[in-house]
C-alpha cells in the first residue's frame, strides 16, 4: 500500500494516546474508604474472562480509529502493486510504450487490446498521483510526445499499434537522455509492455549503458514495468517466408512459402485444420493447412499467374495470406509481393586472375533456374562507368578503396548493396569502410588433424569456429551445416576492424567479418582475410562454402534491384513512403504511419510488401529472472496488469473511514454500561 | 414520655410508628403482664384448653358443668400474656461508619433503628436491652423495663463509634447463650460475613427459643458500585488495601454481591430469620413500619 499524502503518516505515534491516556488514567488514582471489601476480595479473585477482553478491545478500538484516521488523511492507494511509489510521486511522468503487433492481443473481459487497456489504466494511475503532464516514448517517434494530462494519452491517434517491433533499450537510452537534459527532479518510468523477447533485447548491449547512466544521475528514477505479458487465449499468426514468381510447367506461377504458429493458452496443442486464405491479385483462394503441433509450414505452393485475360499482375503484384481472426488480429495476415526477377549483377574489382576466375565460378552459376547471374570485372578506376542500379554486390580484391571509388560504393552500400572484400596481396595502410588492413600472416597447423599430418598435407589451418545459426555460413535449410571445418587455409591478412566474427582461425585471427556500421546493426560489407587462391586457401577448391556464402550475399543484394520490395516495419528510410499510397493493409493507418504499419505500398518505382519481425511471432516473454538482470541495481519494481481494473491504483480512504467508524461505534457499545441498578432493585 | 432530644430520635416518626404493636412472633416468657403472648396458662379471657384435676389445683377454677356432664373433675385453662424481652444487637464495627456521598453512614441509620425500637418497645412495657458488638461485645446492656434503662440505652447509642472488626458469628453465638429466657433478638448490621457461617448463629438464635430479626443496611453505592477512575479502596475494618479497575471488577463485584444476597436469603429463610435488607438511602422509617406491620400479622401464634 503507497500513500498520496505519505508525510500525514508521521502522525502514526498518535495511535499511542490511546494507551497513553489509560497508562495515565491509571496513575490518576483516588483513594476511597470502603466497607464492602469481602466483595472486592472475591472479585479479584474469580477469572477476569471477558472483561479483560473488553478492555482490550475498547483499546484497541480506540488505536484502531486513530489509526485509520491517520491513514484516511494520508489518502492511501490501494493494491501492493506499487512499491513505496507515492512517496516519490512527481508531476512529470515518463511512459516508454510498447505499441509493437502483440500489445494488439485483445485481453479477455475487457474487449480491449493491451495497449488500450494499458492506455487507460496507466492513465487512471497517473491522474490519481496527481501527474500533471505525461512524456512518451515510443519506437516509431525520435521525439517524445508530451502530453499535458494523463487523459489526453487515452485517445491520441500517435499512440494506436503499429506494426513495429519495440525497442526498449532504445527507449530507454531516449529517456535518459530527456532526464539529463530536462534536470527533471525524482522522475518514474513507466514501462508498458507485454513482455516480449523481441522488444525487451536484453542480450543487447545497449542495457548495460543504459543501466550504468541511470544509476550515475544524481536525481532517483524509479522503474515501474507493468507486466501484460498474461497469457490469453489460443492465438495464431501467419507469416510469409518467400513469395516467387517461376515458370513452371503450366506457365507463369506464384511460388509461396509461410508458415502458422500458434501460441496455446493452456494444456497440450490439438490438431487443428485452418483455412489460409491467399489473396493475389484481387482473387482469393483458401487453402487447408493441418495444424499438428505448434506451428506448420507450408512451402512452395504454387498458384497459376498467367492468364489469358489479364497480363497485368503477371510480371509483377502483390497479395496477401491470412489466418481466421483470433484473438491479435495484427499477427493474422501477411503480405507479399512478386515480379520477375531481376539479373543478379556482380561486379568483381580485382586484377588477380585466379581470385576473378574462382568468383566468377560463384556468381555466375545461378542457385535457380529463372535467376540469371551476370559478372563484370572491372579496376577500380572504372567504377564510375557502371550501372550501379543494377549492381547486386562488388567484390573488392584490390587496395581498399579511397576518394571517388569509396565515395560510390558508400553510396552502393547505403542503398543495401553487398561489398565482399579480399585482402589485396600487399596492402598498404589505408583505411576505408570501417577496416585497415595490417598485413599478411602465415598460419602454422596446430589445427590440422592426425590424419592429415599423416598424409603430409602441410601447413593447412583449419577454421576453429564459425556462426551457423544465420548470415552467410548459416546452416543449409534442412539444417545441415557447411562444411568450413574441411576448409583449408595457408595465411591471413590480419586487419583492424569492428564487426561481427562469422568465422575465426582463432580468437584474434577472423576469417569472416560483417562489418558493423554506426546507428545500424547490420551493414551489406563483409570481409574475407583471406583469398580464393590456392596460395591462401582451399576456398576455391573446397568451393562449396564459397559459393554458398557468395550466393546468400548476392540474394541479399539482390533485394535491392528491382521494383518490389520485402521488408519489415522499420527496414526501410521512412522517406521512402513519404510519397507512398497503401495496395493494402489497414485502412485506418493515417499516412505519415505508413512506414510504421505493415501492409502493401506503391511509391513511384517500388511496390513495397512491408510485414512484421519474425520475432513478434515467437511468444517468447522476458524471464523474471532476466528482468531483473536488466535493471539490475536500479529501483525497479514490476506489476502485472489484468484486464478488469480501470487504474493500476485506486484510493481507498472511503474504507479507512469505514473502519473507523466501525472501531468507533464497537468502541462504543464496548463502552456502553450494563442496566445493573435494575437487575439489582430487582434482588431487592 | 419523649426523651430529651436526640439527633437520631424523631419524634414525628416515632408517634407515626407508635400506631402499630411491636408483636413477637414467637411465645415469650415475662414476669409480668403485658401484651405478648406466654408459653404458660394465665388469666386471661382467652380461653386455652380443659386438664384434668390434680390434687394441689385451686378448686376454684374447676369445671362444674364439665363434671355435671362427664362425671370427672376438669381444670379449665386460659391463655396468659406476658411482657417481651427485647434484645437490641447492633454492630459497631468499622465498616459501619461507611457512607457514600449524600447518604447516612451506616452507624447512624442503625442508631436511629435500634433508638426508635428500643422507645416503641419501652412503651408498651417490654424490657428493653442493648448490646454494641464489633471484635467482642463493646457495651452490653440487659433488658429492662424501666423509663431511666431506655435513657441508659439512648446514651449508650450515642456515644456508640463504630471501629476494629466484625467477629459477629462469634457475638452472637455468645449473645444466644447469655440471653436467660425467650426474648425478641434485633440485629442491625451490616452482616459482612459468609452467609454459611451466619447460618449456624441464626440456628443457635432459634434453639434458643429467641425470635430473631436482623436489619441488613447496605449503602446504595455498595449495591451499585458506579466508579468511573481507578481507585484504591482501603479497607475501614483495617485490612489491605486494594487497587482495583472498576470498569474491569465491577461485572465480578456484582456477581459476587448477588451470590451474597442470593445465599443471605435462602439462610434467613431457612432459618426464620425476620430479614430485612435496608438500603440507607430509604428513610428508616419504612422498614420499620415494614418489621412492624409484618408482625402484627403473625400475633396469637404460641
Amino acid at each position: 500500500m503507497n500513500f498520496i499524502q505519505p508525510w500525514m503518516l508521521l502522525a502514526l505515534p498518535l495511535v499511542a494516546v490511546p494507551i497513553i491516556i489509560h497508562l495515565v488514567n491509571q496513575r490518576r488514582f483516588q483513594t476511597v474508604p470502603w466497607a464492602a471489601m469481602m466483595f472486592l476480595m472475591q472479585a479479584s479473585r474469580m477469572s477476569a474472562g471477558y472483561t479483560k477482553l473488553r478492555q482490550w478491545l475498547i483499546l484497541l478500538m480506540r488505536a484502531l480509529a486513530v489509526a485509520c484516521l491517520i491513514f484516511f488523511t494520508s489518502r492511501p492507494l490501494a493494491s501492493g502493486l506499487i512499491g513505496l511509489l507515492g512517496s516519490r510521486s512527481s508531476e512529470v511522468a515518463i511512459v516508454l510504450l510498447d505499441r509493437s503487433p502483440s500489445m494488439q492481443e485483445t485481453q479477455a473481459g475487457s474487449g480491449a487490446t493491451k495497449l488500450q487497456g494499458a492506455l487507460q489504466q496507466l492513465s487512471g494511475t497517473l491522474k490519481t498521483l496527481g501527474v500533471q503532464r505525461v512524456v512518451v516514448f515510443d519506437t516509431a517517434s525520435e521525439k517524445p510526445i508530451e502530453f499535458e494530462s494523463p487523459a489526453a494519452m487515452v485517445s491520441d491517434p500517435s499512440l494506436v499499434a503499429n506494426g513495429l517491433t519495440s525497442d526498449i533499450p532504445g527507449m530507454l537510452e531516449r529517456a535518459l537522455l530527456y532526464v539529463k537534459n530536462n534536470r527533471t527532479g525524482n522522475v518514474n518510468v513507466w514501462i508498458c509492455s507485454d513482455m516480449r523477447e523481441s522488444d525487451w533485447r536484453s542480450r543487447d548491449g545497449r542495457w548495460a549503458a543504459d543501466r550504468e547512466g541511470f544509476i550515475s544521475l544524481p536525481q532517483e528514477v524509479r522503474f515501474q514495468v507493468l507486466d501484460l505479458g498474461a497469457a490469453s487465449t489460443e492465438n495464431r499468426s501467419i507469416r510469409i517466408l518467400s513469395a516467387k514468381r517461376v515458370k513452371g510447367p503450366q506457365g507463369v506461377e506464384l511460388s509461396l512459402s509461410f508458415r502458422i504458429e500458434r501460441t496455446l493458452g493452456s494444456g497440450a496443442p490439438t490438431a487443428l485444420q485452418i483455412p489460409v486464405e491467399i489473396e493475389v491479385g484481387g482473387a482469393r483462394s483458401v487453402v487447408n493447412v493441418d495444424l499438428q503441433s505448434e506451428s506448420a509450414e507450408v512451402n512452395d505452393y504454387r498458384i497459376a499467374l498467367s492468364s489469358e485475360n489479364d497480363n497485368a499482375g503477371l510480371d509483377k503484384g502483390w497479395g496477401l495470406v491470412r489466418c481466421p481472426g483470433d484473438t491479435n488480429p495484427a499477427d493474422n495476415t501477411s503480405y507479399f509481393v512478386y515480379e520477375k526477377p531481376a539479373a543478379r549483377h556482380t561486379v568483381i574489382v580485382s586484377d588477380n586472375p585466379r581470385v576473378i576466375e574462382a568468383i566468377e565460378l560463384c556468381t555466375n552459376i545461378s542457385p535457380e533456374q529463372a535467376i540469371e547471374c551476370e559478372t563484370e570485372t572491372v579496376a577500380s578506376s572504372q567504377l564510375d562507368s557502371i550501372d550501379w542500379n543494377a549492381v547486386a554486390l562488388v567484390v573488392w580484391h584490390e587496395q581498399l578503396p579511397e576518394g571517388r571509388s569509396l565515395e560510390l560504393l558508400t553510396q552502393f552500400i547505403a542503398q543495401g548493396g553487398q561489398v565482399l572484400l579480399f585482402p589485396p596481396e600487399t596492402p598498404n595502410d589505408t583505411a576505408a569502410l570501417g577496416i585497415q588492413w595490417t598485413g599478411w600472416q602465415t598460419l602454422d597447423s596446430k589445427a590440422k588433424t592426425d590424419a592429415e599430418s599423416a598424409e603430409g598435407d602441410v601447413t593447412l589451418a583449419k577454421v576453429l569456429q564459425w556462426r551457423n545459426d544465420s548470415e552467410l555460413l548459416g546452416n543449409t535449410l534442412n539444417g545441415a551445416p557447411l562444411p568450413v571445418g574441411q576448409l583449408g587455409i595457408k595465411r591471413i591478412c590480419k586487419l583492424q576492424a569492428e564487426g561481427t566474427v562469422l568465422a575465426a582461425m582463432s580468437d584474434e585471427l577472423p576469417l569472416l567479418m560483417r562489418i558493423d556500421a554506426a546507428g545500424s546493426s547490420k551493414n551489406g560489407v563483409y570481409v574475407c582475410t583471406t583469398t580464393p587462391s590456392m596460395r591462401d586457401s582451399t576456398l576455391a577448391s573446397d568451393g562449396i562454402v564459397m559459393y554458398i556464402a557468395i550466393q546468400r550475399v548476392l540474394a541479399a543484394g539482390s533485394e535491392r534491384i528491382g521494383s518490389t520490395r520485402m521488408v519489415t516495419v522499420g527496414q526501410p528510410a521512412s522517406t521512402l513512403f513519404d510519397s507512398a499510397s497503401q495496395a493494402a493493409g489497414d485502412s485506418t493507418v493515417l499516412t505519415n504511419q505508413y512506414a510504421q504499419n505493415t501492409g502493401v505500398y506503391r511509391t513511384n518505382d517500388l511496390l513495397i510488401a512491408q510485414n512484421r519481425l519474425g520475432d513478434e511471432d515467437n511468444g517468447k516473454l522476458v524471464s523474471a529472472e532476466t528482468l531483473s538482470s536488466l535493471f539490475g541495481a536500479l529501483n525497479w519494481s514490476r506489476i502485472e496488469v489484468g484486464a478488469s481494473a480501470r487504474s493500476l491504483v485506486q484510493e481507498i480512504w472511503r474504507w479507512f473511514l469505514i473502519v473507523m467508524l466501525v472501531a468507533m461505534v464497537v468502541e462504543a457499545m464496548l463502552c456502553m454500561p450494563k442496566r445493573r441498578a435494575v437487575a439489582m432493585t430487582k434482588v431487592n | 414520655m419523649l426523651p430529651t432530644a436526640r439527633s437520631f430520635l424523631d419524634p414525628k416518626i416515632l408517634s407515626r410508628l407508635s400506631a402499630v404493636p411491636l408483636m413477637s412472633r414467637h411465645a415469650m416468657q415475662g414476669n409480668i403482664s403485658g401484651r405478648h403472648s406466654s408459653p404458660h396458662r394465665g388469666s386471661s379471657v382467652e380461653f386455652a384448653e380443659y386438664r384434668k384435676y390434680v390434687p394441689g389445683d385451686d378448686l376454684r377454677r374447676l369445671d362444674w358443668r364439665a363434671f355435671g356432664r362427664t362425671d370427672r373433675y376438669y381444670v379449665k385453662e386460659f391463655e396468659a400474656d406476658t411482657n417481651l424481652r427485647c434484645c437490641v444487637v447492633v454492630d459497631t464495627s468499622g465498616s459501619m461508619a461507611y457512607a457514600s456521598k449524600g447518604h447516612t453512614t451506616k452507624i447512624e441509620y442503625a442508631r436511629q433503628i435500634a433508638a426508635s425500637m428500643s422507645y416503641l418497645a419501652a412503651q408498651q412495657g417490654d424490657a428493653v436491652g442493648l448490646a454494641c458488638v464489633a471484635e467482642k461485645i463493646v457495651q452490653n446492656i440487659p433488658p429492662r423495663r424501666s423509663a431511666a434503662h431506655l435513657k441508659v440505652i439512648l446514651d449508650t447509642l450515642e456515644n456508640a463509634k463504630p471501629s476494629g472488626d466484625t467477629q459477629l458469628p462469634a457475638i452472637l453465638d455468645e449473645i444466644a447463650e447469655t440471653i436467660r429466657q425467650r426474648a425478641l433478638v434485633i440485629i442491625i448490621s451490616d452482616f459482612f460475613v459468609d452467609p454459611a457461617i451466619l447460618k449456624g448463629c441464626f440456628e443457635h438464635l432459634r434453639f434458643r427459643k429467641h425470635d430473631v430479626a436482623a436489619f441488613h443496611l447496605l449503602d446504595p453505592l455498595e449495591m451499585e458500585f458506579t466508579f468511573q477512575r481507578p481507585v484504591r479502596f482501603t479497607d475501614m475494618e483495617g485490612g489491605q488495601p486494594l487497587f482495583v479497575e472498576p470498569t474491569e471488577i465491577a461485572d465480578r463485584y456484582h456477581r459476587a454481591l448477588k451470590t451474597y444476597l442470593t445465599d443471605l436469603q435462602r439462610i434467613v429463610l431457612e432459618t426464620a430469620v425476620d430479614y430485612h435488607r435496608v438500603i440507607t438511602s430509604e428513610a428508616y422509617e419504612h422498614p420499620m413500619m415494614r418489621f412492624l406491620v409484618g408482625r402484627t400479622r403473625g400475633r396469637g401464634v404460641r
